[in-house]
């Protein structure tokens, strides 16, 4: 068996189909006890701004003065002769050094227009329709494990104030904000729940069910220390980052536990980047808390993180070239990552279509190369073990001819 | 504990206990709240602050001009930062005008709504509202008109005719805007040839028929969505595509007769599309639909047939009047006799909460605290609207959220409420007797208002 590039070609589908031929993982599904978390990037995520392909020929003159930089303060990391990753994200890019992170580009959903709300329900519904709200991708990978994994048995995990579309279909779902409001105080609730075993049997089944899951998730307090923590670490302390690691910090939580969740969601906003794309404003902020997020997901899984994999993904791409408002906007072909202990990582998987004006979708888009499903495929195949006629069938429709990426998974 | 009618009346058929309201009602429960089927007029917000559908689209046309122009002189001389900073000024204006329009209409609606002395009537057009639901997680003009959607198609129609109100609200820019009627384009019609387009866009047809009329199972094919779907090609709302600003454009409506659930309606453009959802208005599977979803909403999952059955006759019978609807219901025993079994949705605990204590919560809070409970204002999750299975709501760590709340009005926003001096004006005489306790053997007075804004009133109904 050919040991994996840790490179891929631009410009051809030569490496993209050596990595197709890679044999499955030996290690039977099932037997490892496997955590999967989604990460949704609201807005759409500059995949050239977050991965740059500094090895296309057309690259830097079309990005221009919003090319990434090689030195100073927010100097790019190269991930191979051809990609380099956004200078903001020191963690994930130690993930990579460790081969604990991948990187898709020029992928996509099979959604081709431009709006936000569309895109996102084609991304999270994982059919080929906008405006279907039924059941998720993810949802119904879950209700399609055997019933005595811990998958199926356990509740699915998602930092949302309501059950999320990627989800719905699962059996389960608990929802959990950080933070919303200040915590009330303990014993306020305990003389509560005294009150509902009294009165109303149905208000004390769902506190107990809140207390419980809190239990699992960590309290506010603990989550507000554990925050505090990581952001003392990286020297960040901004508002929003707090937002987002708390959510981060939670998943981990409550997905590292021996009795807790195997699949959770998260989803992140600010990615709308139409003005402002600069590595120190917006963009370069986001994608800085982002990267705190991943930390902290990182540390609160612990040993657990060997059994992990995490994707990141988004409802499209952005404009290749940048608008007069100094950012992009709404495209087609972006980058996804996937990243977790049990990644087979350290590479860029690209059928790459190359920046030149007649390579662009639409001249002016990233052209999609590799459907996203795909990839979410081959890791559900790998890492749940589910057949490829119940994921061409059912967890993602109508599409028995695409073939899962297989290898993603050690 | 004996079934308490009076509280029945504030909760299940209103906005839950307010100061002296239970004394109000005891003596004749259902008076208390058919009586306030007489006042259609009370549901309508009338504040100078909040614009009509003209004024909103004049006032979006305006800055979707601006920024055009804008735009088009910033592309022309990239390199011109005093042009680009004109164009993001632009922007900024926009959306710093939209942000002002959402929280108008949500503070004005919340006032609304905590100071009616209608509450019932207020249930109906949550109800409605929700039936008709639309989400701020859409383009923008739906979020500027989200808000003048309840209060010019749902409000004035909630004690007047279903047709009313389904015309009005299938055909209000927020709804043309938010299921994608506005680019839909008829095939043969004018556009639609020189485009070489081969079909209308489904979306609100489909949803009209399966979640706003007939119901899913209400025997309407394929075939009925795609011609529903042509005759209402052309309806825009006025806000995108025509510099006109026309509601309907003909260039772009499905010419020809069309045949909906075997019914031939004549082809004259604007008046086609009123004349199907008249009839879809009063069909009997809609009745079916509305009659089951207003009984299950209102009373419990699992209605009785003897009262589903009567929503039904009434619907039929009057040809979709909406108050003797409302009648029916509030007027049957069934729907009076079973135990609490809904919850509350947050929004409505967060009116109730507010209606009990008289505490002044500013906007951005009652918006952050109605996310945090799961229950995000003008954005449901889907079409269908917020769910209102039984225990919706309570799953998660949704409850503690609600405690959260309910803590942070106590020490906050009603710091001179005397939690025993309340429980005495919501309960007089009828109050359950562990609350008592638990209110009487509280640590602090923020605790003992805490206990009352939990207690199952509040949430269970």
């Amino acid at each position: 068996m050919d040991h994996p590039s840790r490179r891929t070609v631009l410009a051809g589908g030569a490496a993209f189909a050596a990595w197709g031929a890679i044999p499955r993982a030996a290690a039977a599904p099932g037997s490892k006890d496997p955590r999967f978390l989604t990460i949704v990037l609201r807005g759409g995520l500059d995949g050239l701004a977050a991965v740059a392909p500094i090895g296309d020929p057309a690259y830097a003159a079309i990005r221009d003065e919003f090319a990434l930089p090689e030195s100073g303060a927010f100097a790019s990391v190269p991930l191979s002769a051809d990609f380099a990753l956004n200078g903001n994200m020191p963690n994930l890019a130690d993930l990579y050094r460790r081969g604990e992170a991948l990187f898709v580009h020029a992928a996509h959903t099979a959604y081709r227009e431009r709006s936000h709300f569309a895109a996102q329900d084609v991304l999270e519904n994982g059919v080929e329709t906008p405006l279907y709200f039924e059941s998720g991708w993810l949802g119904r990978a879950i209700s399609e494990m055997p019933v005595e994994s811990r998958i199926a048995r356990r509740d699915a995990f998602a930092a949302a104030a309501s059950v999320p579309l990627t989800l719905r279909g699962a059996g389960h779902v608990v929802t959990w904000l950080p933070a919303g409001l200040p915590a009330a105080s303990i014993d306020t609730r305990d003389r509560l729940l005294a009150l509902y075993e009294h009165t109303d049997r149905v208000l004390a089944d769902a506190m107990l069910d809140g207390i419980a899951l809190e239990h699992l998730a960590g309290s506010e307090r603990e989550i507000r220390e554990g925050v505090r923590q990581t952001m003392m670490m990286m020297g960040g302390n901004d508002g929003p980052s707090r937002k987002i690691v708390a959510a981060a910090a939670a998943a981990g939580r409550a997905m590292a536990a021996d009795d807790g969740a195997r699949v959770g969601f998260l989803d992140f906003h600010g990615f709308d980047t139409h003005r402002s794309q600069h590595n120190n404003r917006r963009l370069g902020k986001t994608l800085e808390r982002l990267d705190q997020a991943i930390a902290a997901l990182r540390q609160a899984l612990g040993p657990v993180w060997g059994q992990t994999v995490v994707t990141i993904t988004t409802e499209f791409g952005r404009t290749v070239r940048i608008n007069g408002s100094d950012g992009t906007d709404h495209g087609a072909g972006t980058v996804a990552m996937v990243l977790g202990g049990t990644v087979n990582g350290g590479r860029v998987i690209a059928d790459w279509p190359g920046l030149a004006e007649r390579q662009l979708y639409e001249g002016r888009d990233l052209r999609p190369t590799t459907d996203l499903r795909a990839v979410l495929k081959g890791i559900l195949a790998d890492h749940f073990g589910l057949d490829r006629r119940t994921l061409g069938d059912r967890v993602f429709p109508r599409t028995a001819a695409l073939s899962p990426i297989e290898g993603l998974i050690k | 504990m004996e079934h308490d009618t009076a509280r029945v009346a504030q909760t299940r058929f209103g906005l839950g206990p307010r100061p002296g309201a239970h004394a109000a009602a005891a003596a004749d429960p259902r008076a208390f709240v058919t009586r306030q089927c007489d006042r259609p007029d009370a549901a309508l917000i009338t504040d100078p602050q909040l614009q009509t559908i003209e004024g909103l689209r004049t006032e979006f046309a305006r800055f979707q001009t601006a920024q055009r122009a804008a735009r088009r002189a910033s592309r022309k001389a990239p390199e011109n930062r005093a042009l680009r900073a004109v164009l993001e000024a632009t922007q900024d204006a926009r959306n710093a005008r939209q942000r002002a329009i959402i929280n108008l209409e949500i503070e004005a609606r919340f006032a609304h709504t905590v100071a009616s002395d209608t509450p019932f009537v207020e249930r109906l057009v949550l109800f409605w509202r929700n039936h008709f639901a639309i989400s701020s997680a859409s383009n923008l003009a739906v979020r500027w008109t989200m808000g003048n959607m309840e209060r010019e198609a749902i409000r004035p129609h909630v004690l007047g005719t279903f047709g009313d109100m389904l015309l009005a609200a299938t055909t209000h820019p927020a709804m043309l805007l938010y299921l994608d009627n506005f680019r839909s384009i008829g095939p043969n019609s004018r556009r639609g040839r020189r485009r070489g387009i081969t079909a209308p866009n489904e979306n609100l047809a489909r949803e009209v028929l399966e979640l706003h009329t007939l119901g899913v199972d209400g025997g309407y094919t394929q075939g009925d969505v795609v011609e529903l779907a042509n005759a209402m090609t052309g309806w825009v709302g006025g806000f995108f595509g025509t510099n006109k600003k026309e509601v309907f454009v003909p260039g772009i409506h499905e010419p020809g007769f069309r045949t909906v659930l075997g019914k031939t309606y004549s082809a004259d453009g604007p008046t086609q599309l009123p004349r199907i959802l008249a009839d879809l208005a009063t069909h009997p599977a809609t009745a079916r639909h509305v009659a089951q979803k207003f009984a299950r909403s209102f009373v419990s999952d699992q209605p009785s047939p003897a009262l589903v059955g009567a929503l039904v006759d009434t619907f039929r019978r009057t040809g979709g009047d909406l108050r003797a609807l409302s009648l029916t219901l509030v007027d049957h025993p069934d729907a009076w006799a079973p135990p609490p079994s809904k919850a509350v949705p947050p929004y409505e605990f967060a009116v109730a909460a507010t209606r009990a204590t008289g505490a002044a919560l500013p906007t951005p809070f009652l918006r952050r605290a109605s996310r945090a409970m799961a229950q995000d204002i003008f954005r449901p999750p889907s079409p269908a609207g917020w769910p209102s299975d039984d225990d919706a709501f309570l799953g998660g760590d949704g409850l503690l959220e609600r405690v959260d709340f309910a803590e942070a009005i106590a020490r906050r926003f009603a710091k001179d409420v005397a939690p025993r001096a309340l429980a005495d004006a919501l309960f007089g005489e009828a109050i359950d007797p562990f609350l008592d306790e638990a209110l009487a053997r509280a640590e602090s007075r923020t605790q003992a208002l805490t206990l009352l804004l939990m207690s199952p009133p509040f949430h269970r109904r």
